[in-house]
């Protein structure tokens, strides 16, 4: 699970961002987005971190 | 893996707060039968579709003879080897499928005069270019443009070929493109100009797009707060900014719309890859 526990680490940051939201909605708490490549350079990376930046701007 | 590594982790949540985002090679993979990789529409929710990355390419050396797709597709006619240096499995490979099909359209029993050279990572392809050992590599504008750059007699100077992107993805780039590379200059190796058959009266264009998957289990009201949430980021614009600033090219879709655009994208590619099995 070294691969699993390097993904998550590399989503961490990116979910760090979507982290206290939706109090109101069918969705609670915390949420990580995980991404499927281990690489913190890579596009997936970088566009999910675009896009969970905006969606915790949105949530909270 | 790191994909079949996320996969696990989202199908083990199905309360919603485990996402994932990724892209067509979710698919892809599937397609291809890498192992660790499931057919997502029957093993997940889809979500929207966020962004393009329009960079996917094809390569050659600065010096090598082929000017043009056309001038490939002639050589292998003409009984030359080409050899295409690509990652075997899903984004990578799909473009060299495309241009095999393309093959088998144009001069049947020719295929095998295009060449796989399997290898992995980005630099390895282009490794096996400066060695000789390739005729072309799939590449990015994003990693090989610099390279497209180098004064004409360095030994690692290449040239764009073909980038697989639809026209309308490219042509809503920045016109200052990416890099030392203008947007002017990227539309001259996308269709129209640079053509792959696919069909009879079809061009074969392959757009990177990432997107949401959900936990199968999860409750809709969640993915319909999602697509709204979305919708709502999208009207109001910021984020076409962003993304178009990293190189990327906005393309939301709402779930619905998202899950039927990407299951015809699979029929497609599902066609070429078992048309040259």
């Amino acid at each position: 699970m070294k691969l699993g526990s390097v993904l998550i680490a590399a989503v961490l940051s990116a979910t760090t961002a979507t982290a206290a939201m939706a109090e109101s909605g069918a969705l609670r708490g915390n949420v990580r987005i995980v991404i499927g490549s281990t690489s913190t350079g890579g596009d997936t990376y970088q566009i999910s971190n675009i896009v969970a930046r905006q969606l915790k701007r949105s949530w909270i | 893996m790191g994909a079949s590594s996320a996969f696990r982790i989202l199908s083990r949540d199905s309360r919603g707060n485990t996402l994932m985002i990724f892209h067509d090679q979710s698919y892809l993979g599937n397609l291809y039968g890498v192992p660790g990789y499931f057919d997502i529409f029957e093993n997940y929710r889809i979500g929207p579709t966020l962004a393009t990355n329009p960079g996917n390419a094809y390569l050659v050396p600065r010096d090598s003879p082929y000017q043009s797709m056309n001038d490939v597709m002639q050589a292998v006619a003409n009984d030359q080897r080409v050899r295409v240096a690509i990652q075997p499995g899903g984004v990578s490979e799909i473009g060299f499928s495309a241009m095999k099909n393309a093959v088998r359209m144009q001069h049947p029993g020719k295929q095998d005069n295009l060449v796989a050279i399997n290898t992995g990572s980005q630099s390895d392809k282009n490794q096996q270019l400066f060695n000789d050992q390739a005729d072309m590599i799939n590449g990015s504008v994003q990693a090989n443009g610099q390279f497209t750059h180098l004064p004409a007699d360095d030994q690692k100077a290449m040239r764009f070929l073909w980038l697989t992107a639809n026209h309308d993805t490219i042509a809503q780039a920045p016109e200052s493109g990416y890099g030392k590379t203008s947007r002017e200059e990227l539309l001259r190796h996308v269709e129209p100009e640079v053509t792959v058959a696919m069909g009879n009266d079809r061009n074969f264009t392959f757009d990177k797009e990432f997107f949401f998957l959900y936990n199968k289990g999860m409750n809709p009201a969640i993915a319909d707060e999602i697509d709204q949430a979305l919708q709502e980021i999208y009207q109001q614009g910021d984020i076409q900014k962003i993304e178009k600033k990293a190189f990327f090219i906005p393309s939301f879709r709402p779930s619905a719309e998202a899950e039927k655009h990407l299951k015809q994208k699979r029929a497609e590619y599902e066609q070429v890859i078992s048309n040259i099995q």
